[in-house]
């Protein structure tokens, strides 16, 4: 009799934590069927059947989002911004994170270089928008591909150096060695080794570079230049009262994100607990 | 002589794109704004060299206090949620639970998107005409706590804060995970045979052994929540008023729409000030602790 009511009590819990689970999956998840749904609907279904399926697809707000409201061209630009940055940013802190691990093994310059990992964005602002003034790059997309890789090297070098670190130095010396040059050994041996750091890297930088919205904000003024993020802002203004072409407009812009998140899953966890797990 | 030099070029060529970007891009601009704060200046016209003028000013603003608490509220609702859920729904997930993985890469998900889109996201939820958490308020028999979420002046804080703490409680699950799985699995058995019950075994040895990643967690959750800006920003302006803002919130405005570039560095830089000393505090109270643990005399 006790031992029944014992193994009761542990299917009872078995039950009540799946349900909790499934509850927080759910509240996690929702809003974002609930937009995906809102934005085949007009407002007239919105209103009406607010939680419901739409009755009549829709596709319509889509095709105006992207052009009306000139989601596309933010698109465009996003996409640009922040795939030369992240190209740049993995060529540059790559072979920083060489020299770190192999030849200045200073740890005054590591520290230094890891230092911003503790900078707020919002301290970059000010003097950002003077110094790209004064280099003829205000309100150009270049100059925020150029300061998305400064705020990007502290947290790659983190990781590139925690990668190349676990490479032997063995290897490299073997291809000395054999007459490979130090450009050699880096270009032929090391970063094809160092692949999975370089991806962790890369997907995340992608994500920071999709989702700033401060420094877009600020470095850029000109409507057709703007990115995602900074569209985003502005759509919620002019189509405040027109909901499905709001919600167009968000699914737009989170698709290559989810689509990302997806695909690249495992890098994504590995980047953005990285700090973490091998602070 | 020749093989000496080639023997540093190319390690200095290597680093030197880094060191270049990263200081001019990063580090000068923390120092011009550091200077910027001693200054009384509009952007425009010439700064003057003020001292401490913009510090004392600053504190004696009734709305810099107001985004303060603000930030501080933020910083201790995130702490309690996010860490607490993220430790409860992680241990769920680590005792044998099946399709453990489905169900954090389903949690994690919010944390990729953009915070400037999920704050577009519910400030539909709160819109009064279509808002979904008064429809759902009244579907489940609560129709008395409908209001205008934005404009209710006891709500707006709390409504701009929740996006931002729900959207990131999967990063917390997600590390919290993965400290789990770094316990050894004989401590907690041994434990088990002693007697220990599962909240005991949980407290007393799985919650020590995973202690450097708690702290490291709070550090994330202290930095982060100063940080705040976009969520603010694109639910209520930080408005009406200061209500609903952060610092960053306040530091920007202050900055960009009233133009008071003295003014916007010397919050920044109070905000980098708090940031590095709640860092430099945490990790030191952290090491202090383990060294205590292991009975070493600090």
């Amino acid at each position: 009799m006790l031992k029944l009511s014992y193994t009761f009590k542990q299917k009872l819990a078995t039950a009540v934590k799946y349900i909790f689970l499934i509850f927080v999956a759910v509240t996690s998840i929702y809003p974002f069927i609930w937009v995906v749904i809102s934005s085949l609907k007009d407002n007239n279904e919105i209103f009406g059947n607010s939680l419901g399926l739409p009755m009549v697809i829709r596709w319509g707000n889509y095709v105006e989002a992207w052009k009306g409201a000139s989601v596309g061209k933010s698109f465009l630009n996003s996409m640009f911004v922040s795939t030369v940055a992240v190209l740049i940013l993995c060529m540059i802190s790559s072979m920083g994170s060489y020299v770190l691990t192999r030849f200045i093994k200073s740890q005054l310059l590591s520290t230094y270089l890891l230092l911003g990992l503790l900078i707020p964005l919002h301290a970059l602002l000010i003097p950002s928008v003077l110094i790209f003034k004064a280099l003829h790059l205000q309100d150009n997309l270049a100059g925020l591909v150029i300061i998305y890789i400064a705020v990007n090297i502290p947290f790659s070098l983190f990781i590139m150096n925690g990668f190349l670190r676990s490479i032997p130095a063995d290897i490299d010396e073997a291809a000395r060695i054999d007459g490979c040059g130090k450009i050699r050994v880096f270009f032929s041996i090391l970063l094809p080794l160092a692949k999975p750091g370089i991806a962790t890297v890369a997907t995340i930088a992608f994500l920071n570079c999709w989702n700033d919205l401060l420094l877009g904000l600020v470095l850029l003024s000109t409507p057709g230049k703007r990115t995602l993020s900074v569209a985003i802002s502005v759509l919620k203004g002019a189509y405040m009262t027109r909901y499905g072409l709001l919600c167009a407009g968000f699914v737009i812009s989170i698709a290559p994100v989810v689509l990302m998140y997806i695909l690249l899953q495992k890098h994504v966890i590995a980047g953005m607990t990285a700090g973490a797990v091998k602070g | 002589m020749n093989k000496k030099i080639s023997k540093y070029i190319i390690p200095l060529l290597f680093i030197a794109p880094v060191f270049l970007i990263y200081t001019i891009f990063l580090i000068v601009p923390l120092i011009i704004t550091a200077y910027y704060s001693l200054n009384e200046w509009n952007g425009v016209s010439e700064e003057i060299f003020i001292g401490f003028m913009n510090y004392k000013k600053l504190f004696a603003n009734s709305d810099y206090w107001i985004t303060f608490f603000n930030t501080m509220q933020l910083t201790a609702i995130s702490l309690i949620i996010q860490i607490g859920f993220g430790l409860l729904i992680a241990y769920l997930l680590y005792n044998k639970t099946k399709g453990a993985r489905f169900f954090r890469t389903v949690y994690f998900l919010p944390v990729v998107i953009a915070p400037v889109a999920i704050g577009l996201m519910f400030s539909l939820f709160y819109n009064s005409e279509i808002g979904f958490f008064n429809k759902i308020l009244s579907a489940i028999g609560l129709k008395m706590l409908q209001t205008s979420w934005l404009s209710n002046p006891r709500t707006v804080l709390y409504a701009v804060m929740a996006p931002q703490v729900w959207q990131y409680i999967g990063l917390y699950v997600t590390i919290f995970l993965g400290a789990l799985q770094t316990v050894p699995t004989e401590l907690i058995e041994s434990a088990q045979i002693d007697g220990a019950g599962k909240a005991r075994t949980f407290f007393q040895v799985i919650l020590s052994q995973i202690r450097g990643f708690i702290n490291i967690c709070v550090i994330l959750c202290l930095t982060g929540s100063l940080k705040s800006f976009d969520h603010s920003w694109i639910i209520t302006n930080g408005g009406p008023g200061v209500r609903s803002a952060y610092l960053g919130v306040f530091m920007y405005k202050m900055t960009f729409i009233n133009s008071d570039f003295g003014m916007g560095s010397t919050i920044t830089i109070t905000i980098v000030a708090i940031s590095l000393l709640i860092t430099a505090l945490f990790n030191n109270f952290s090491v202090t602790e383990e060294r205590g643990r292991r009975g070493i005399n600090a």
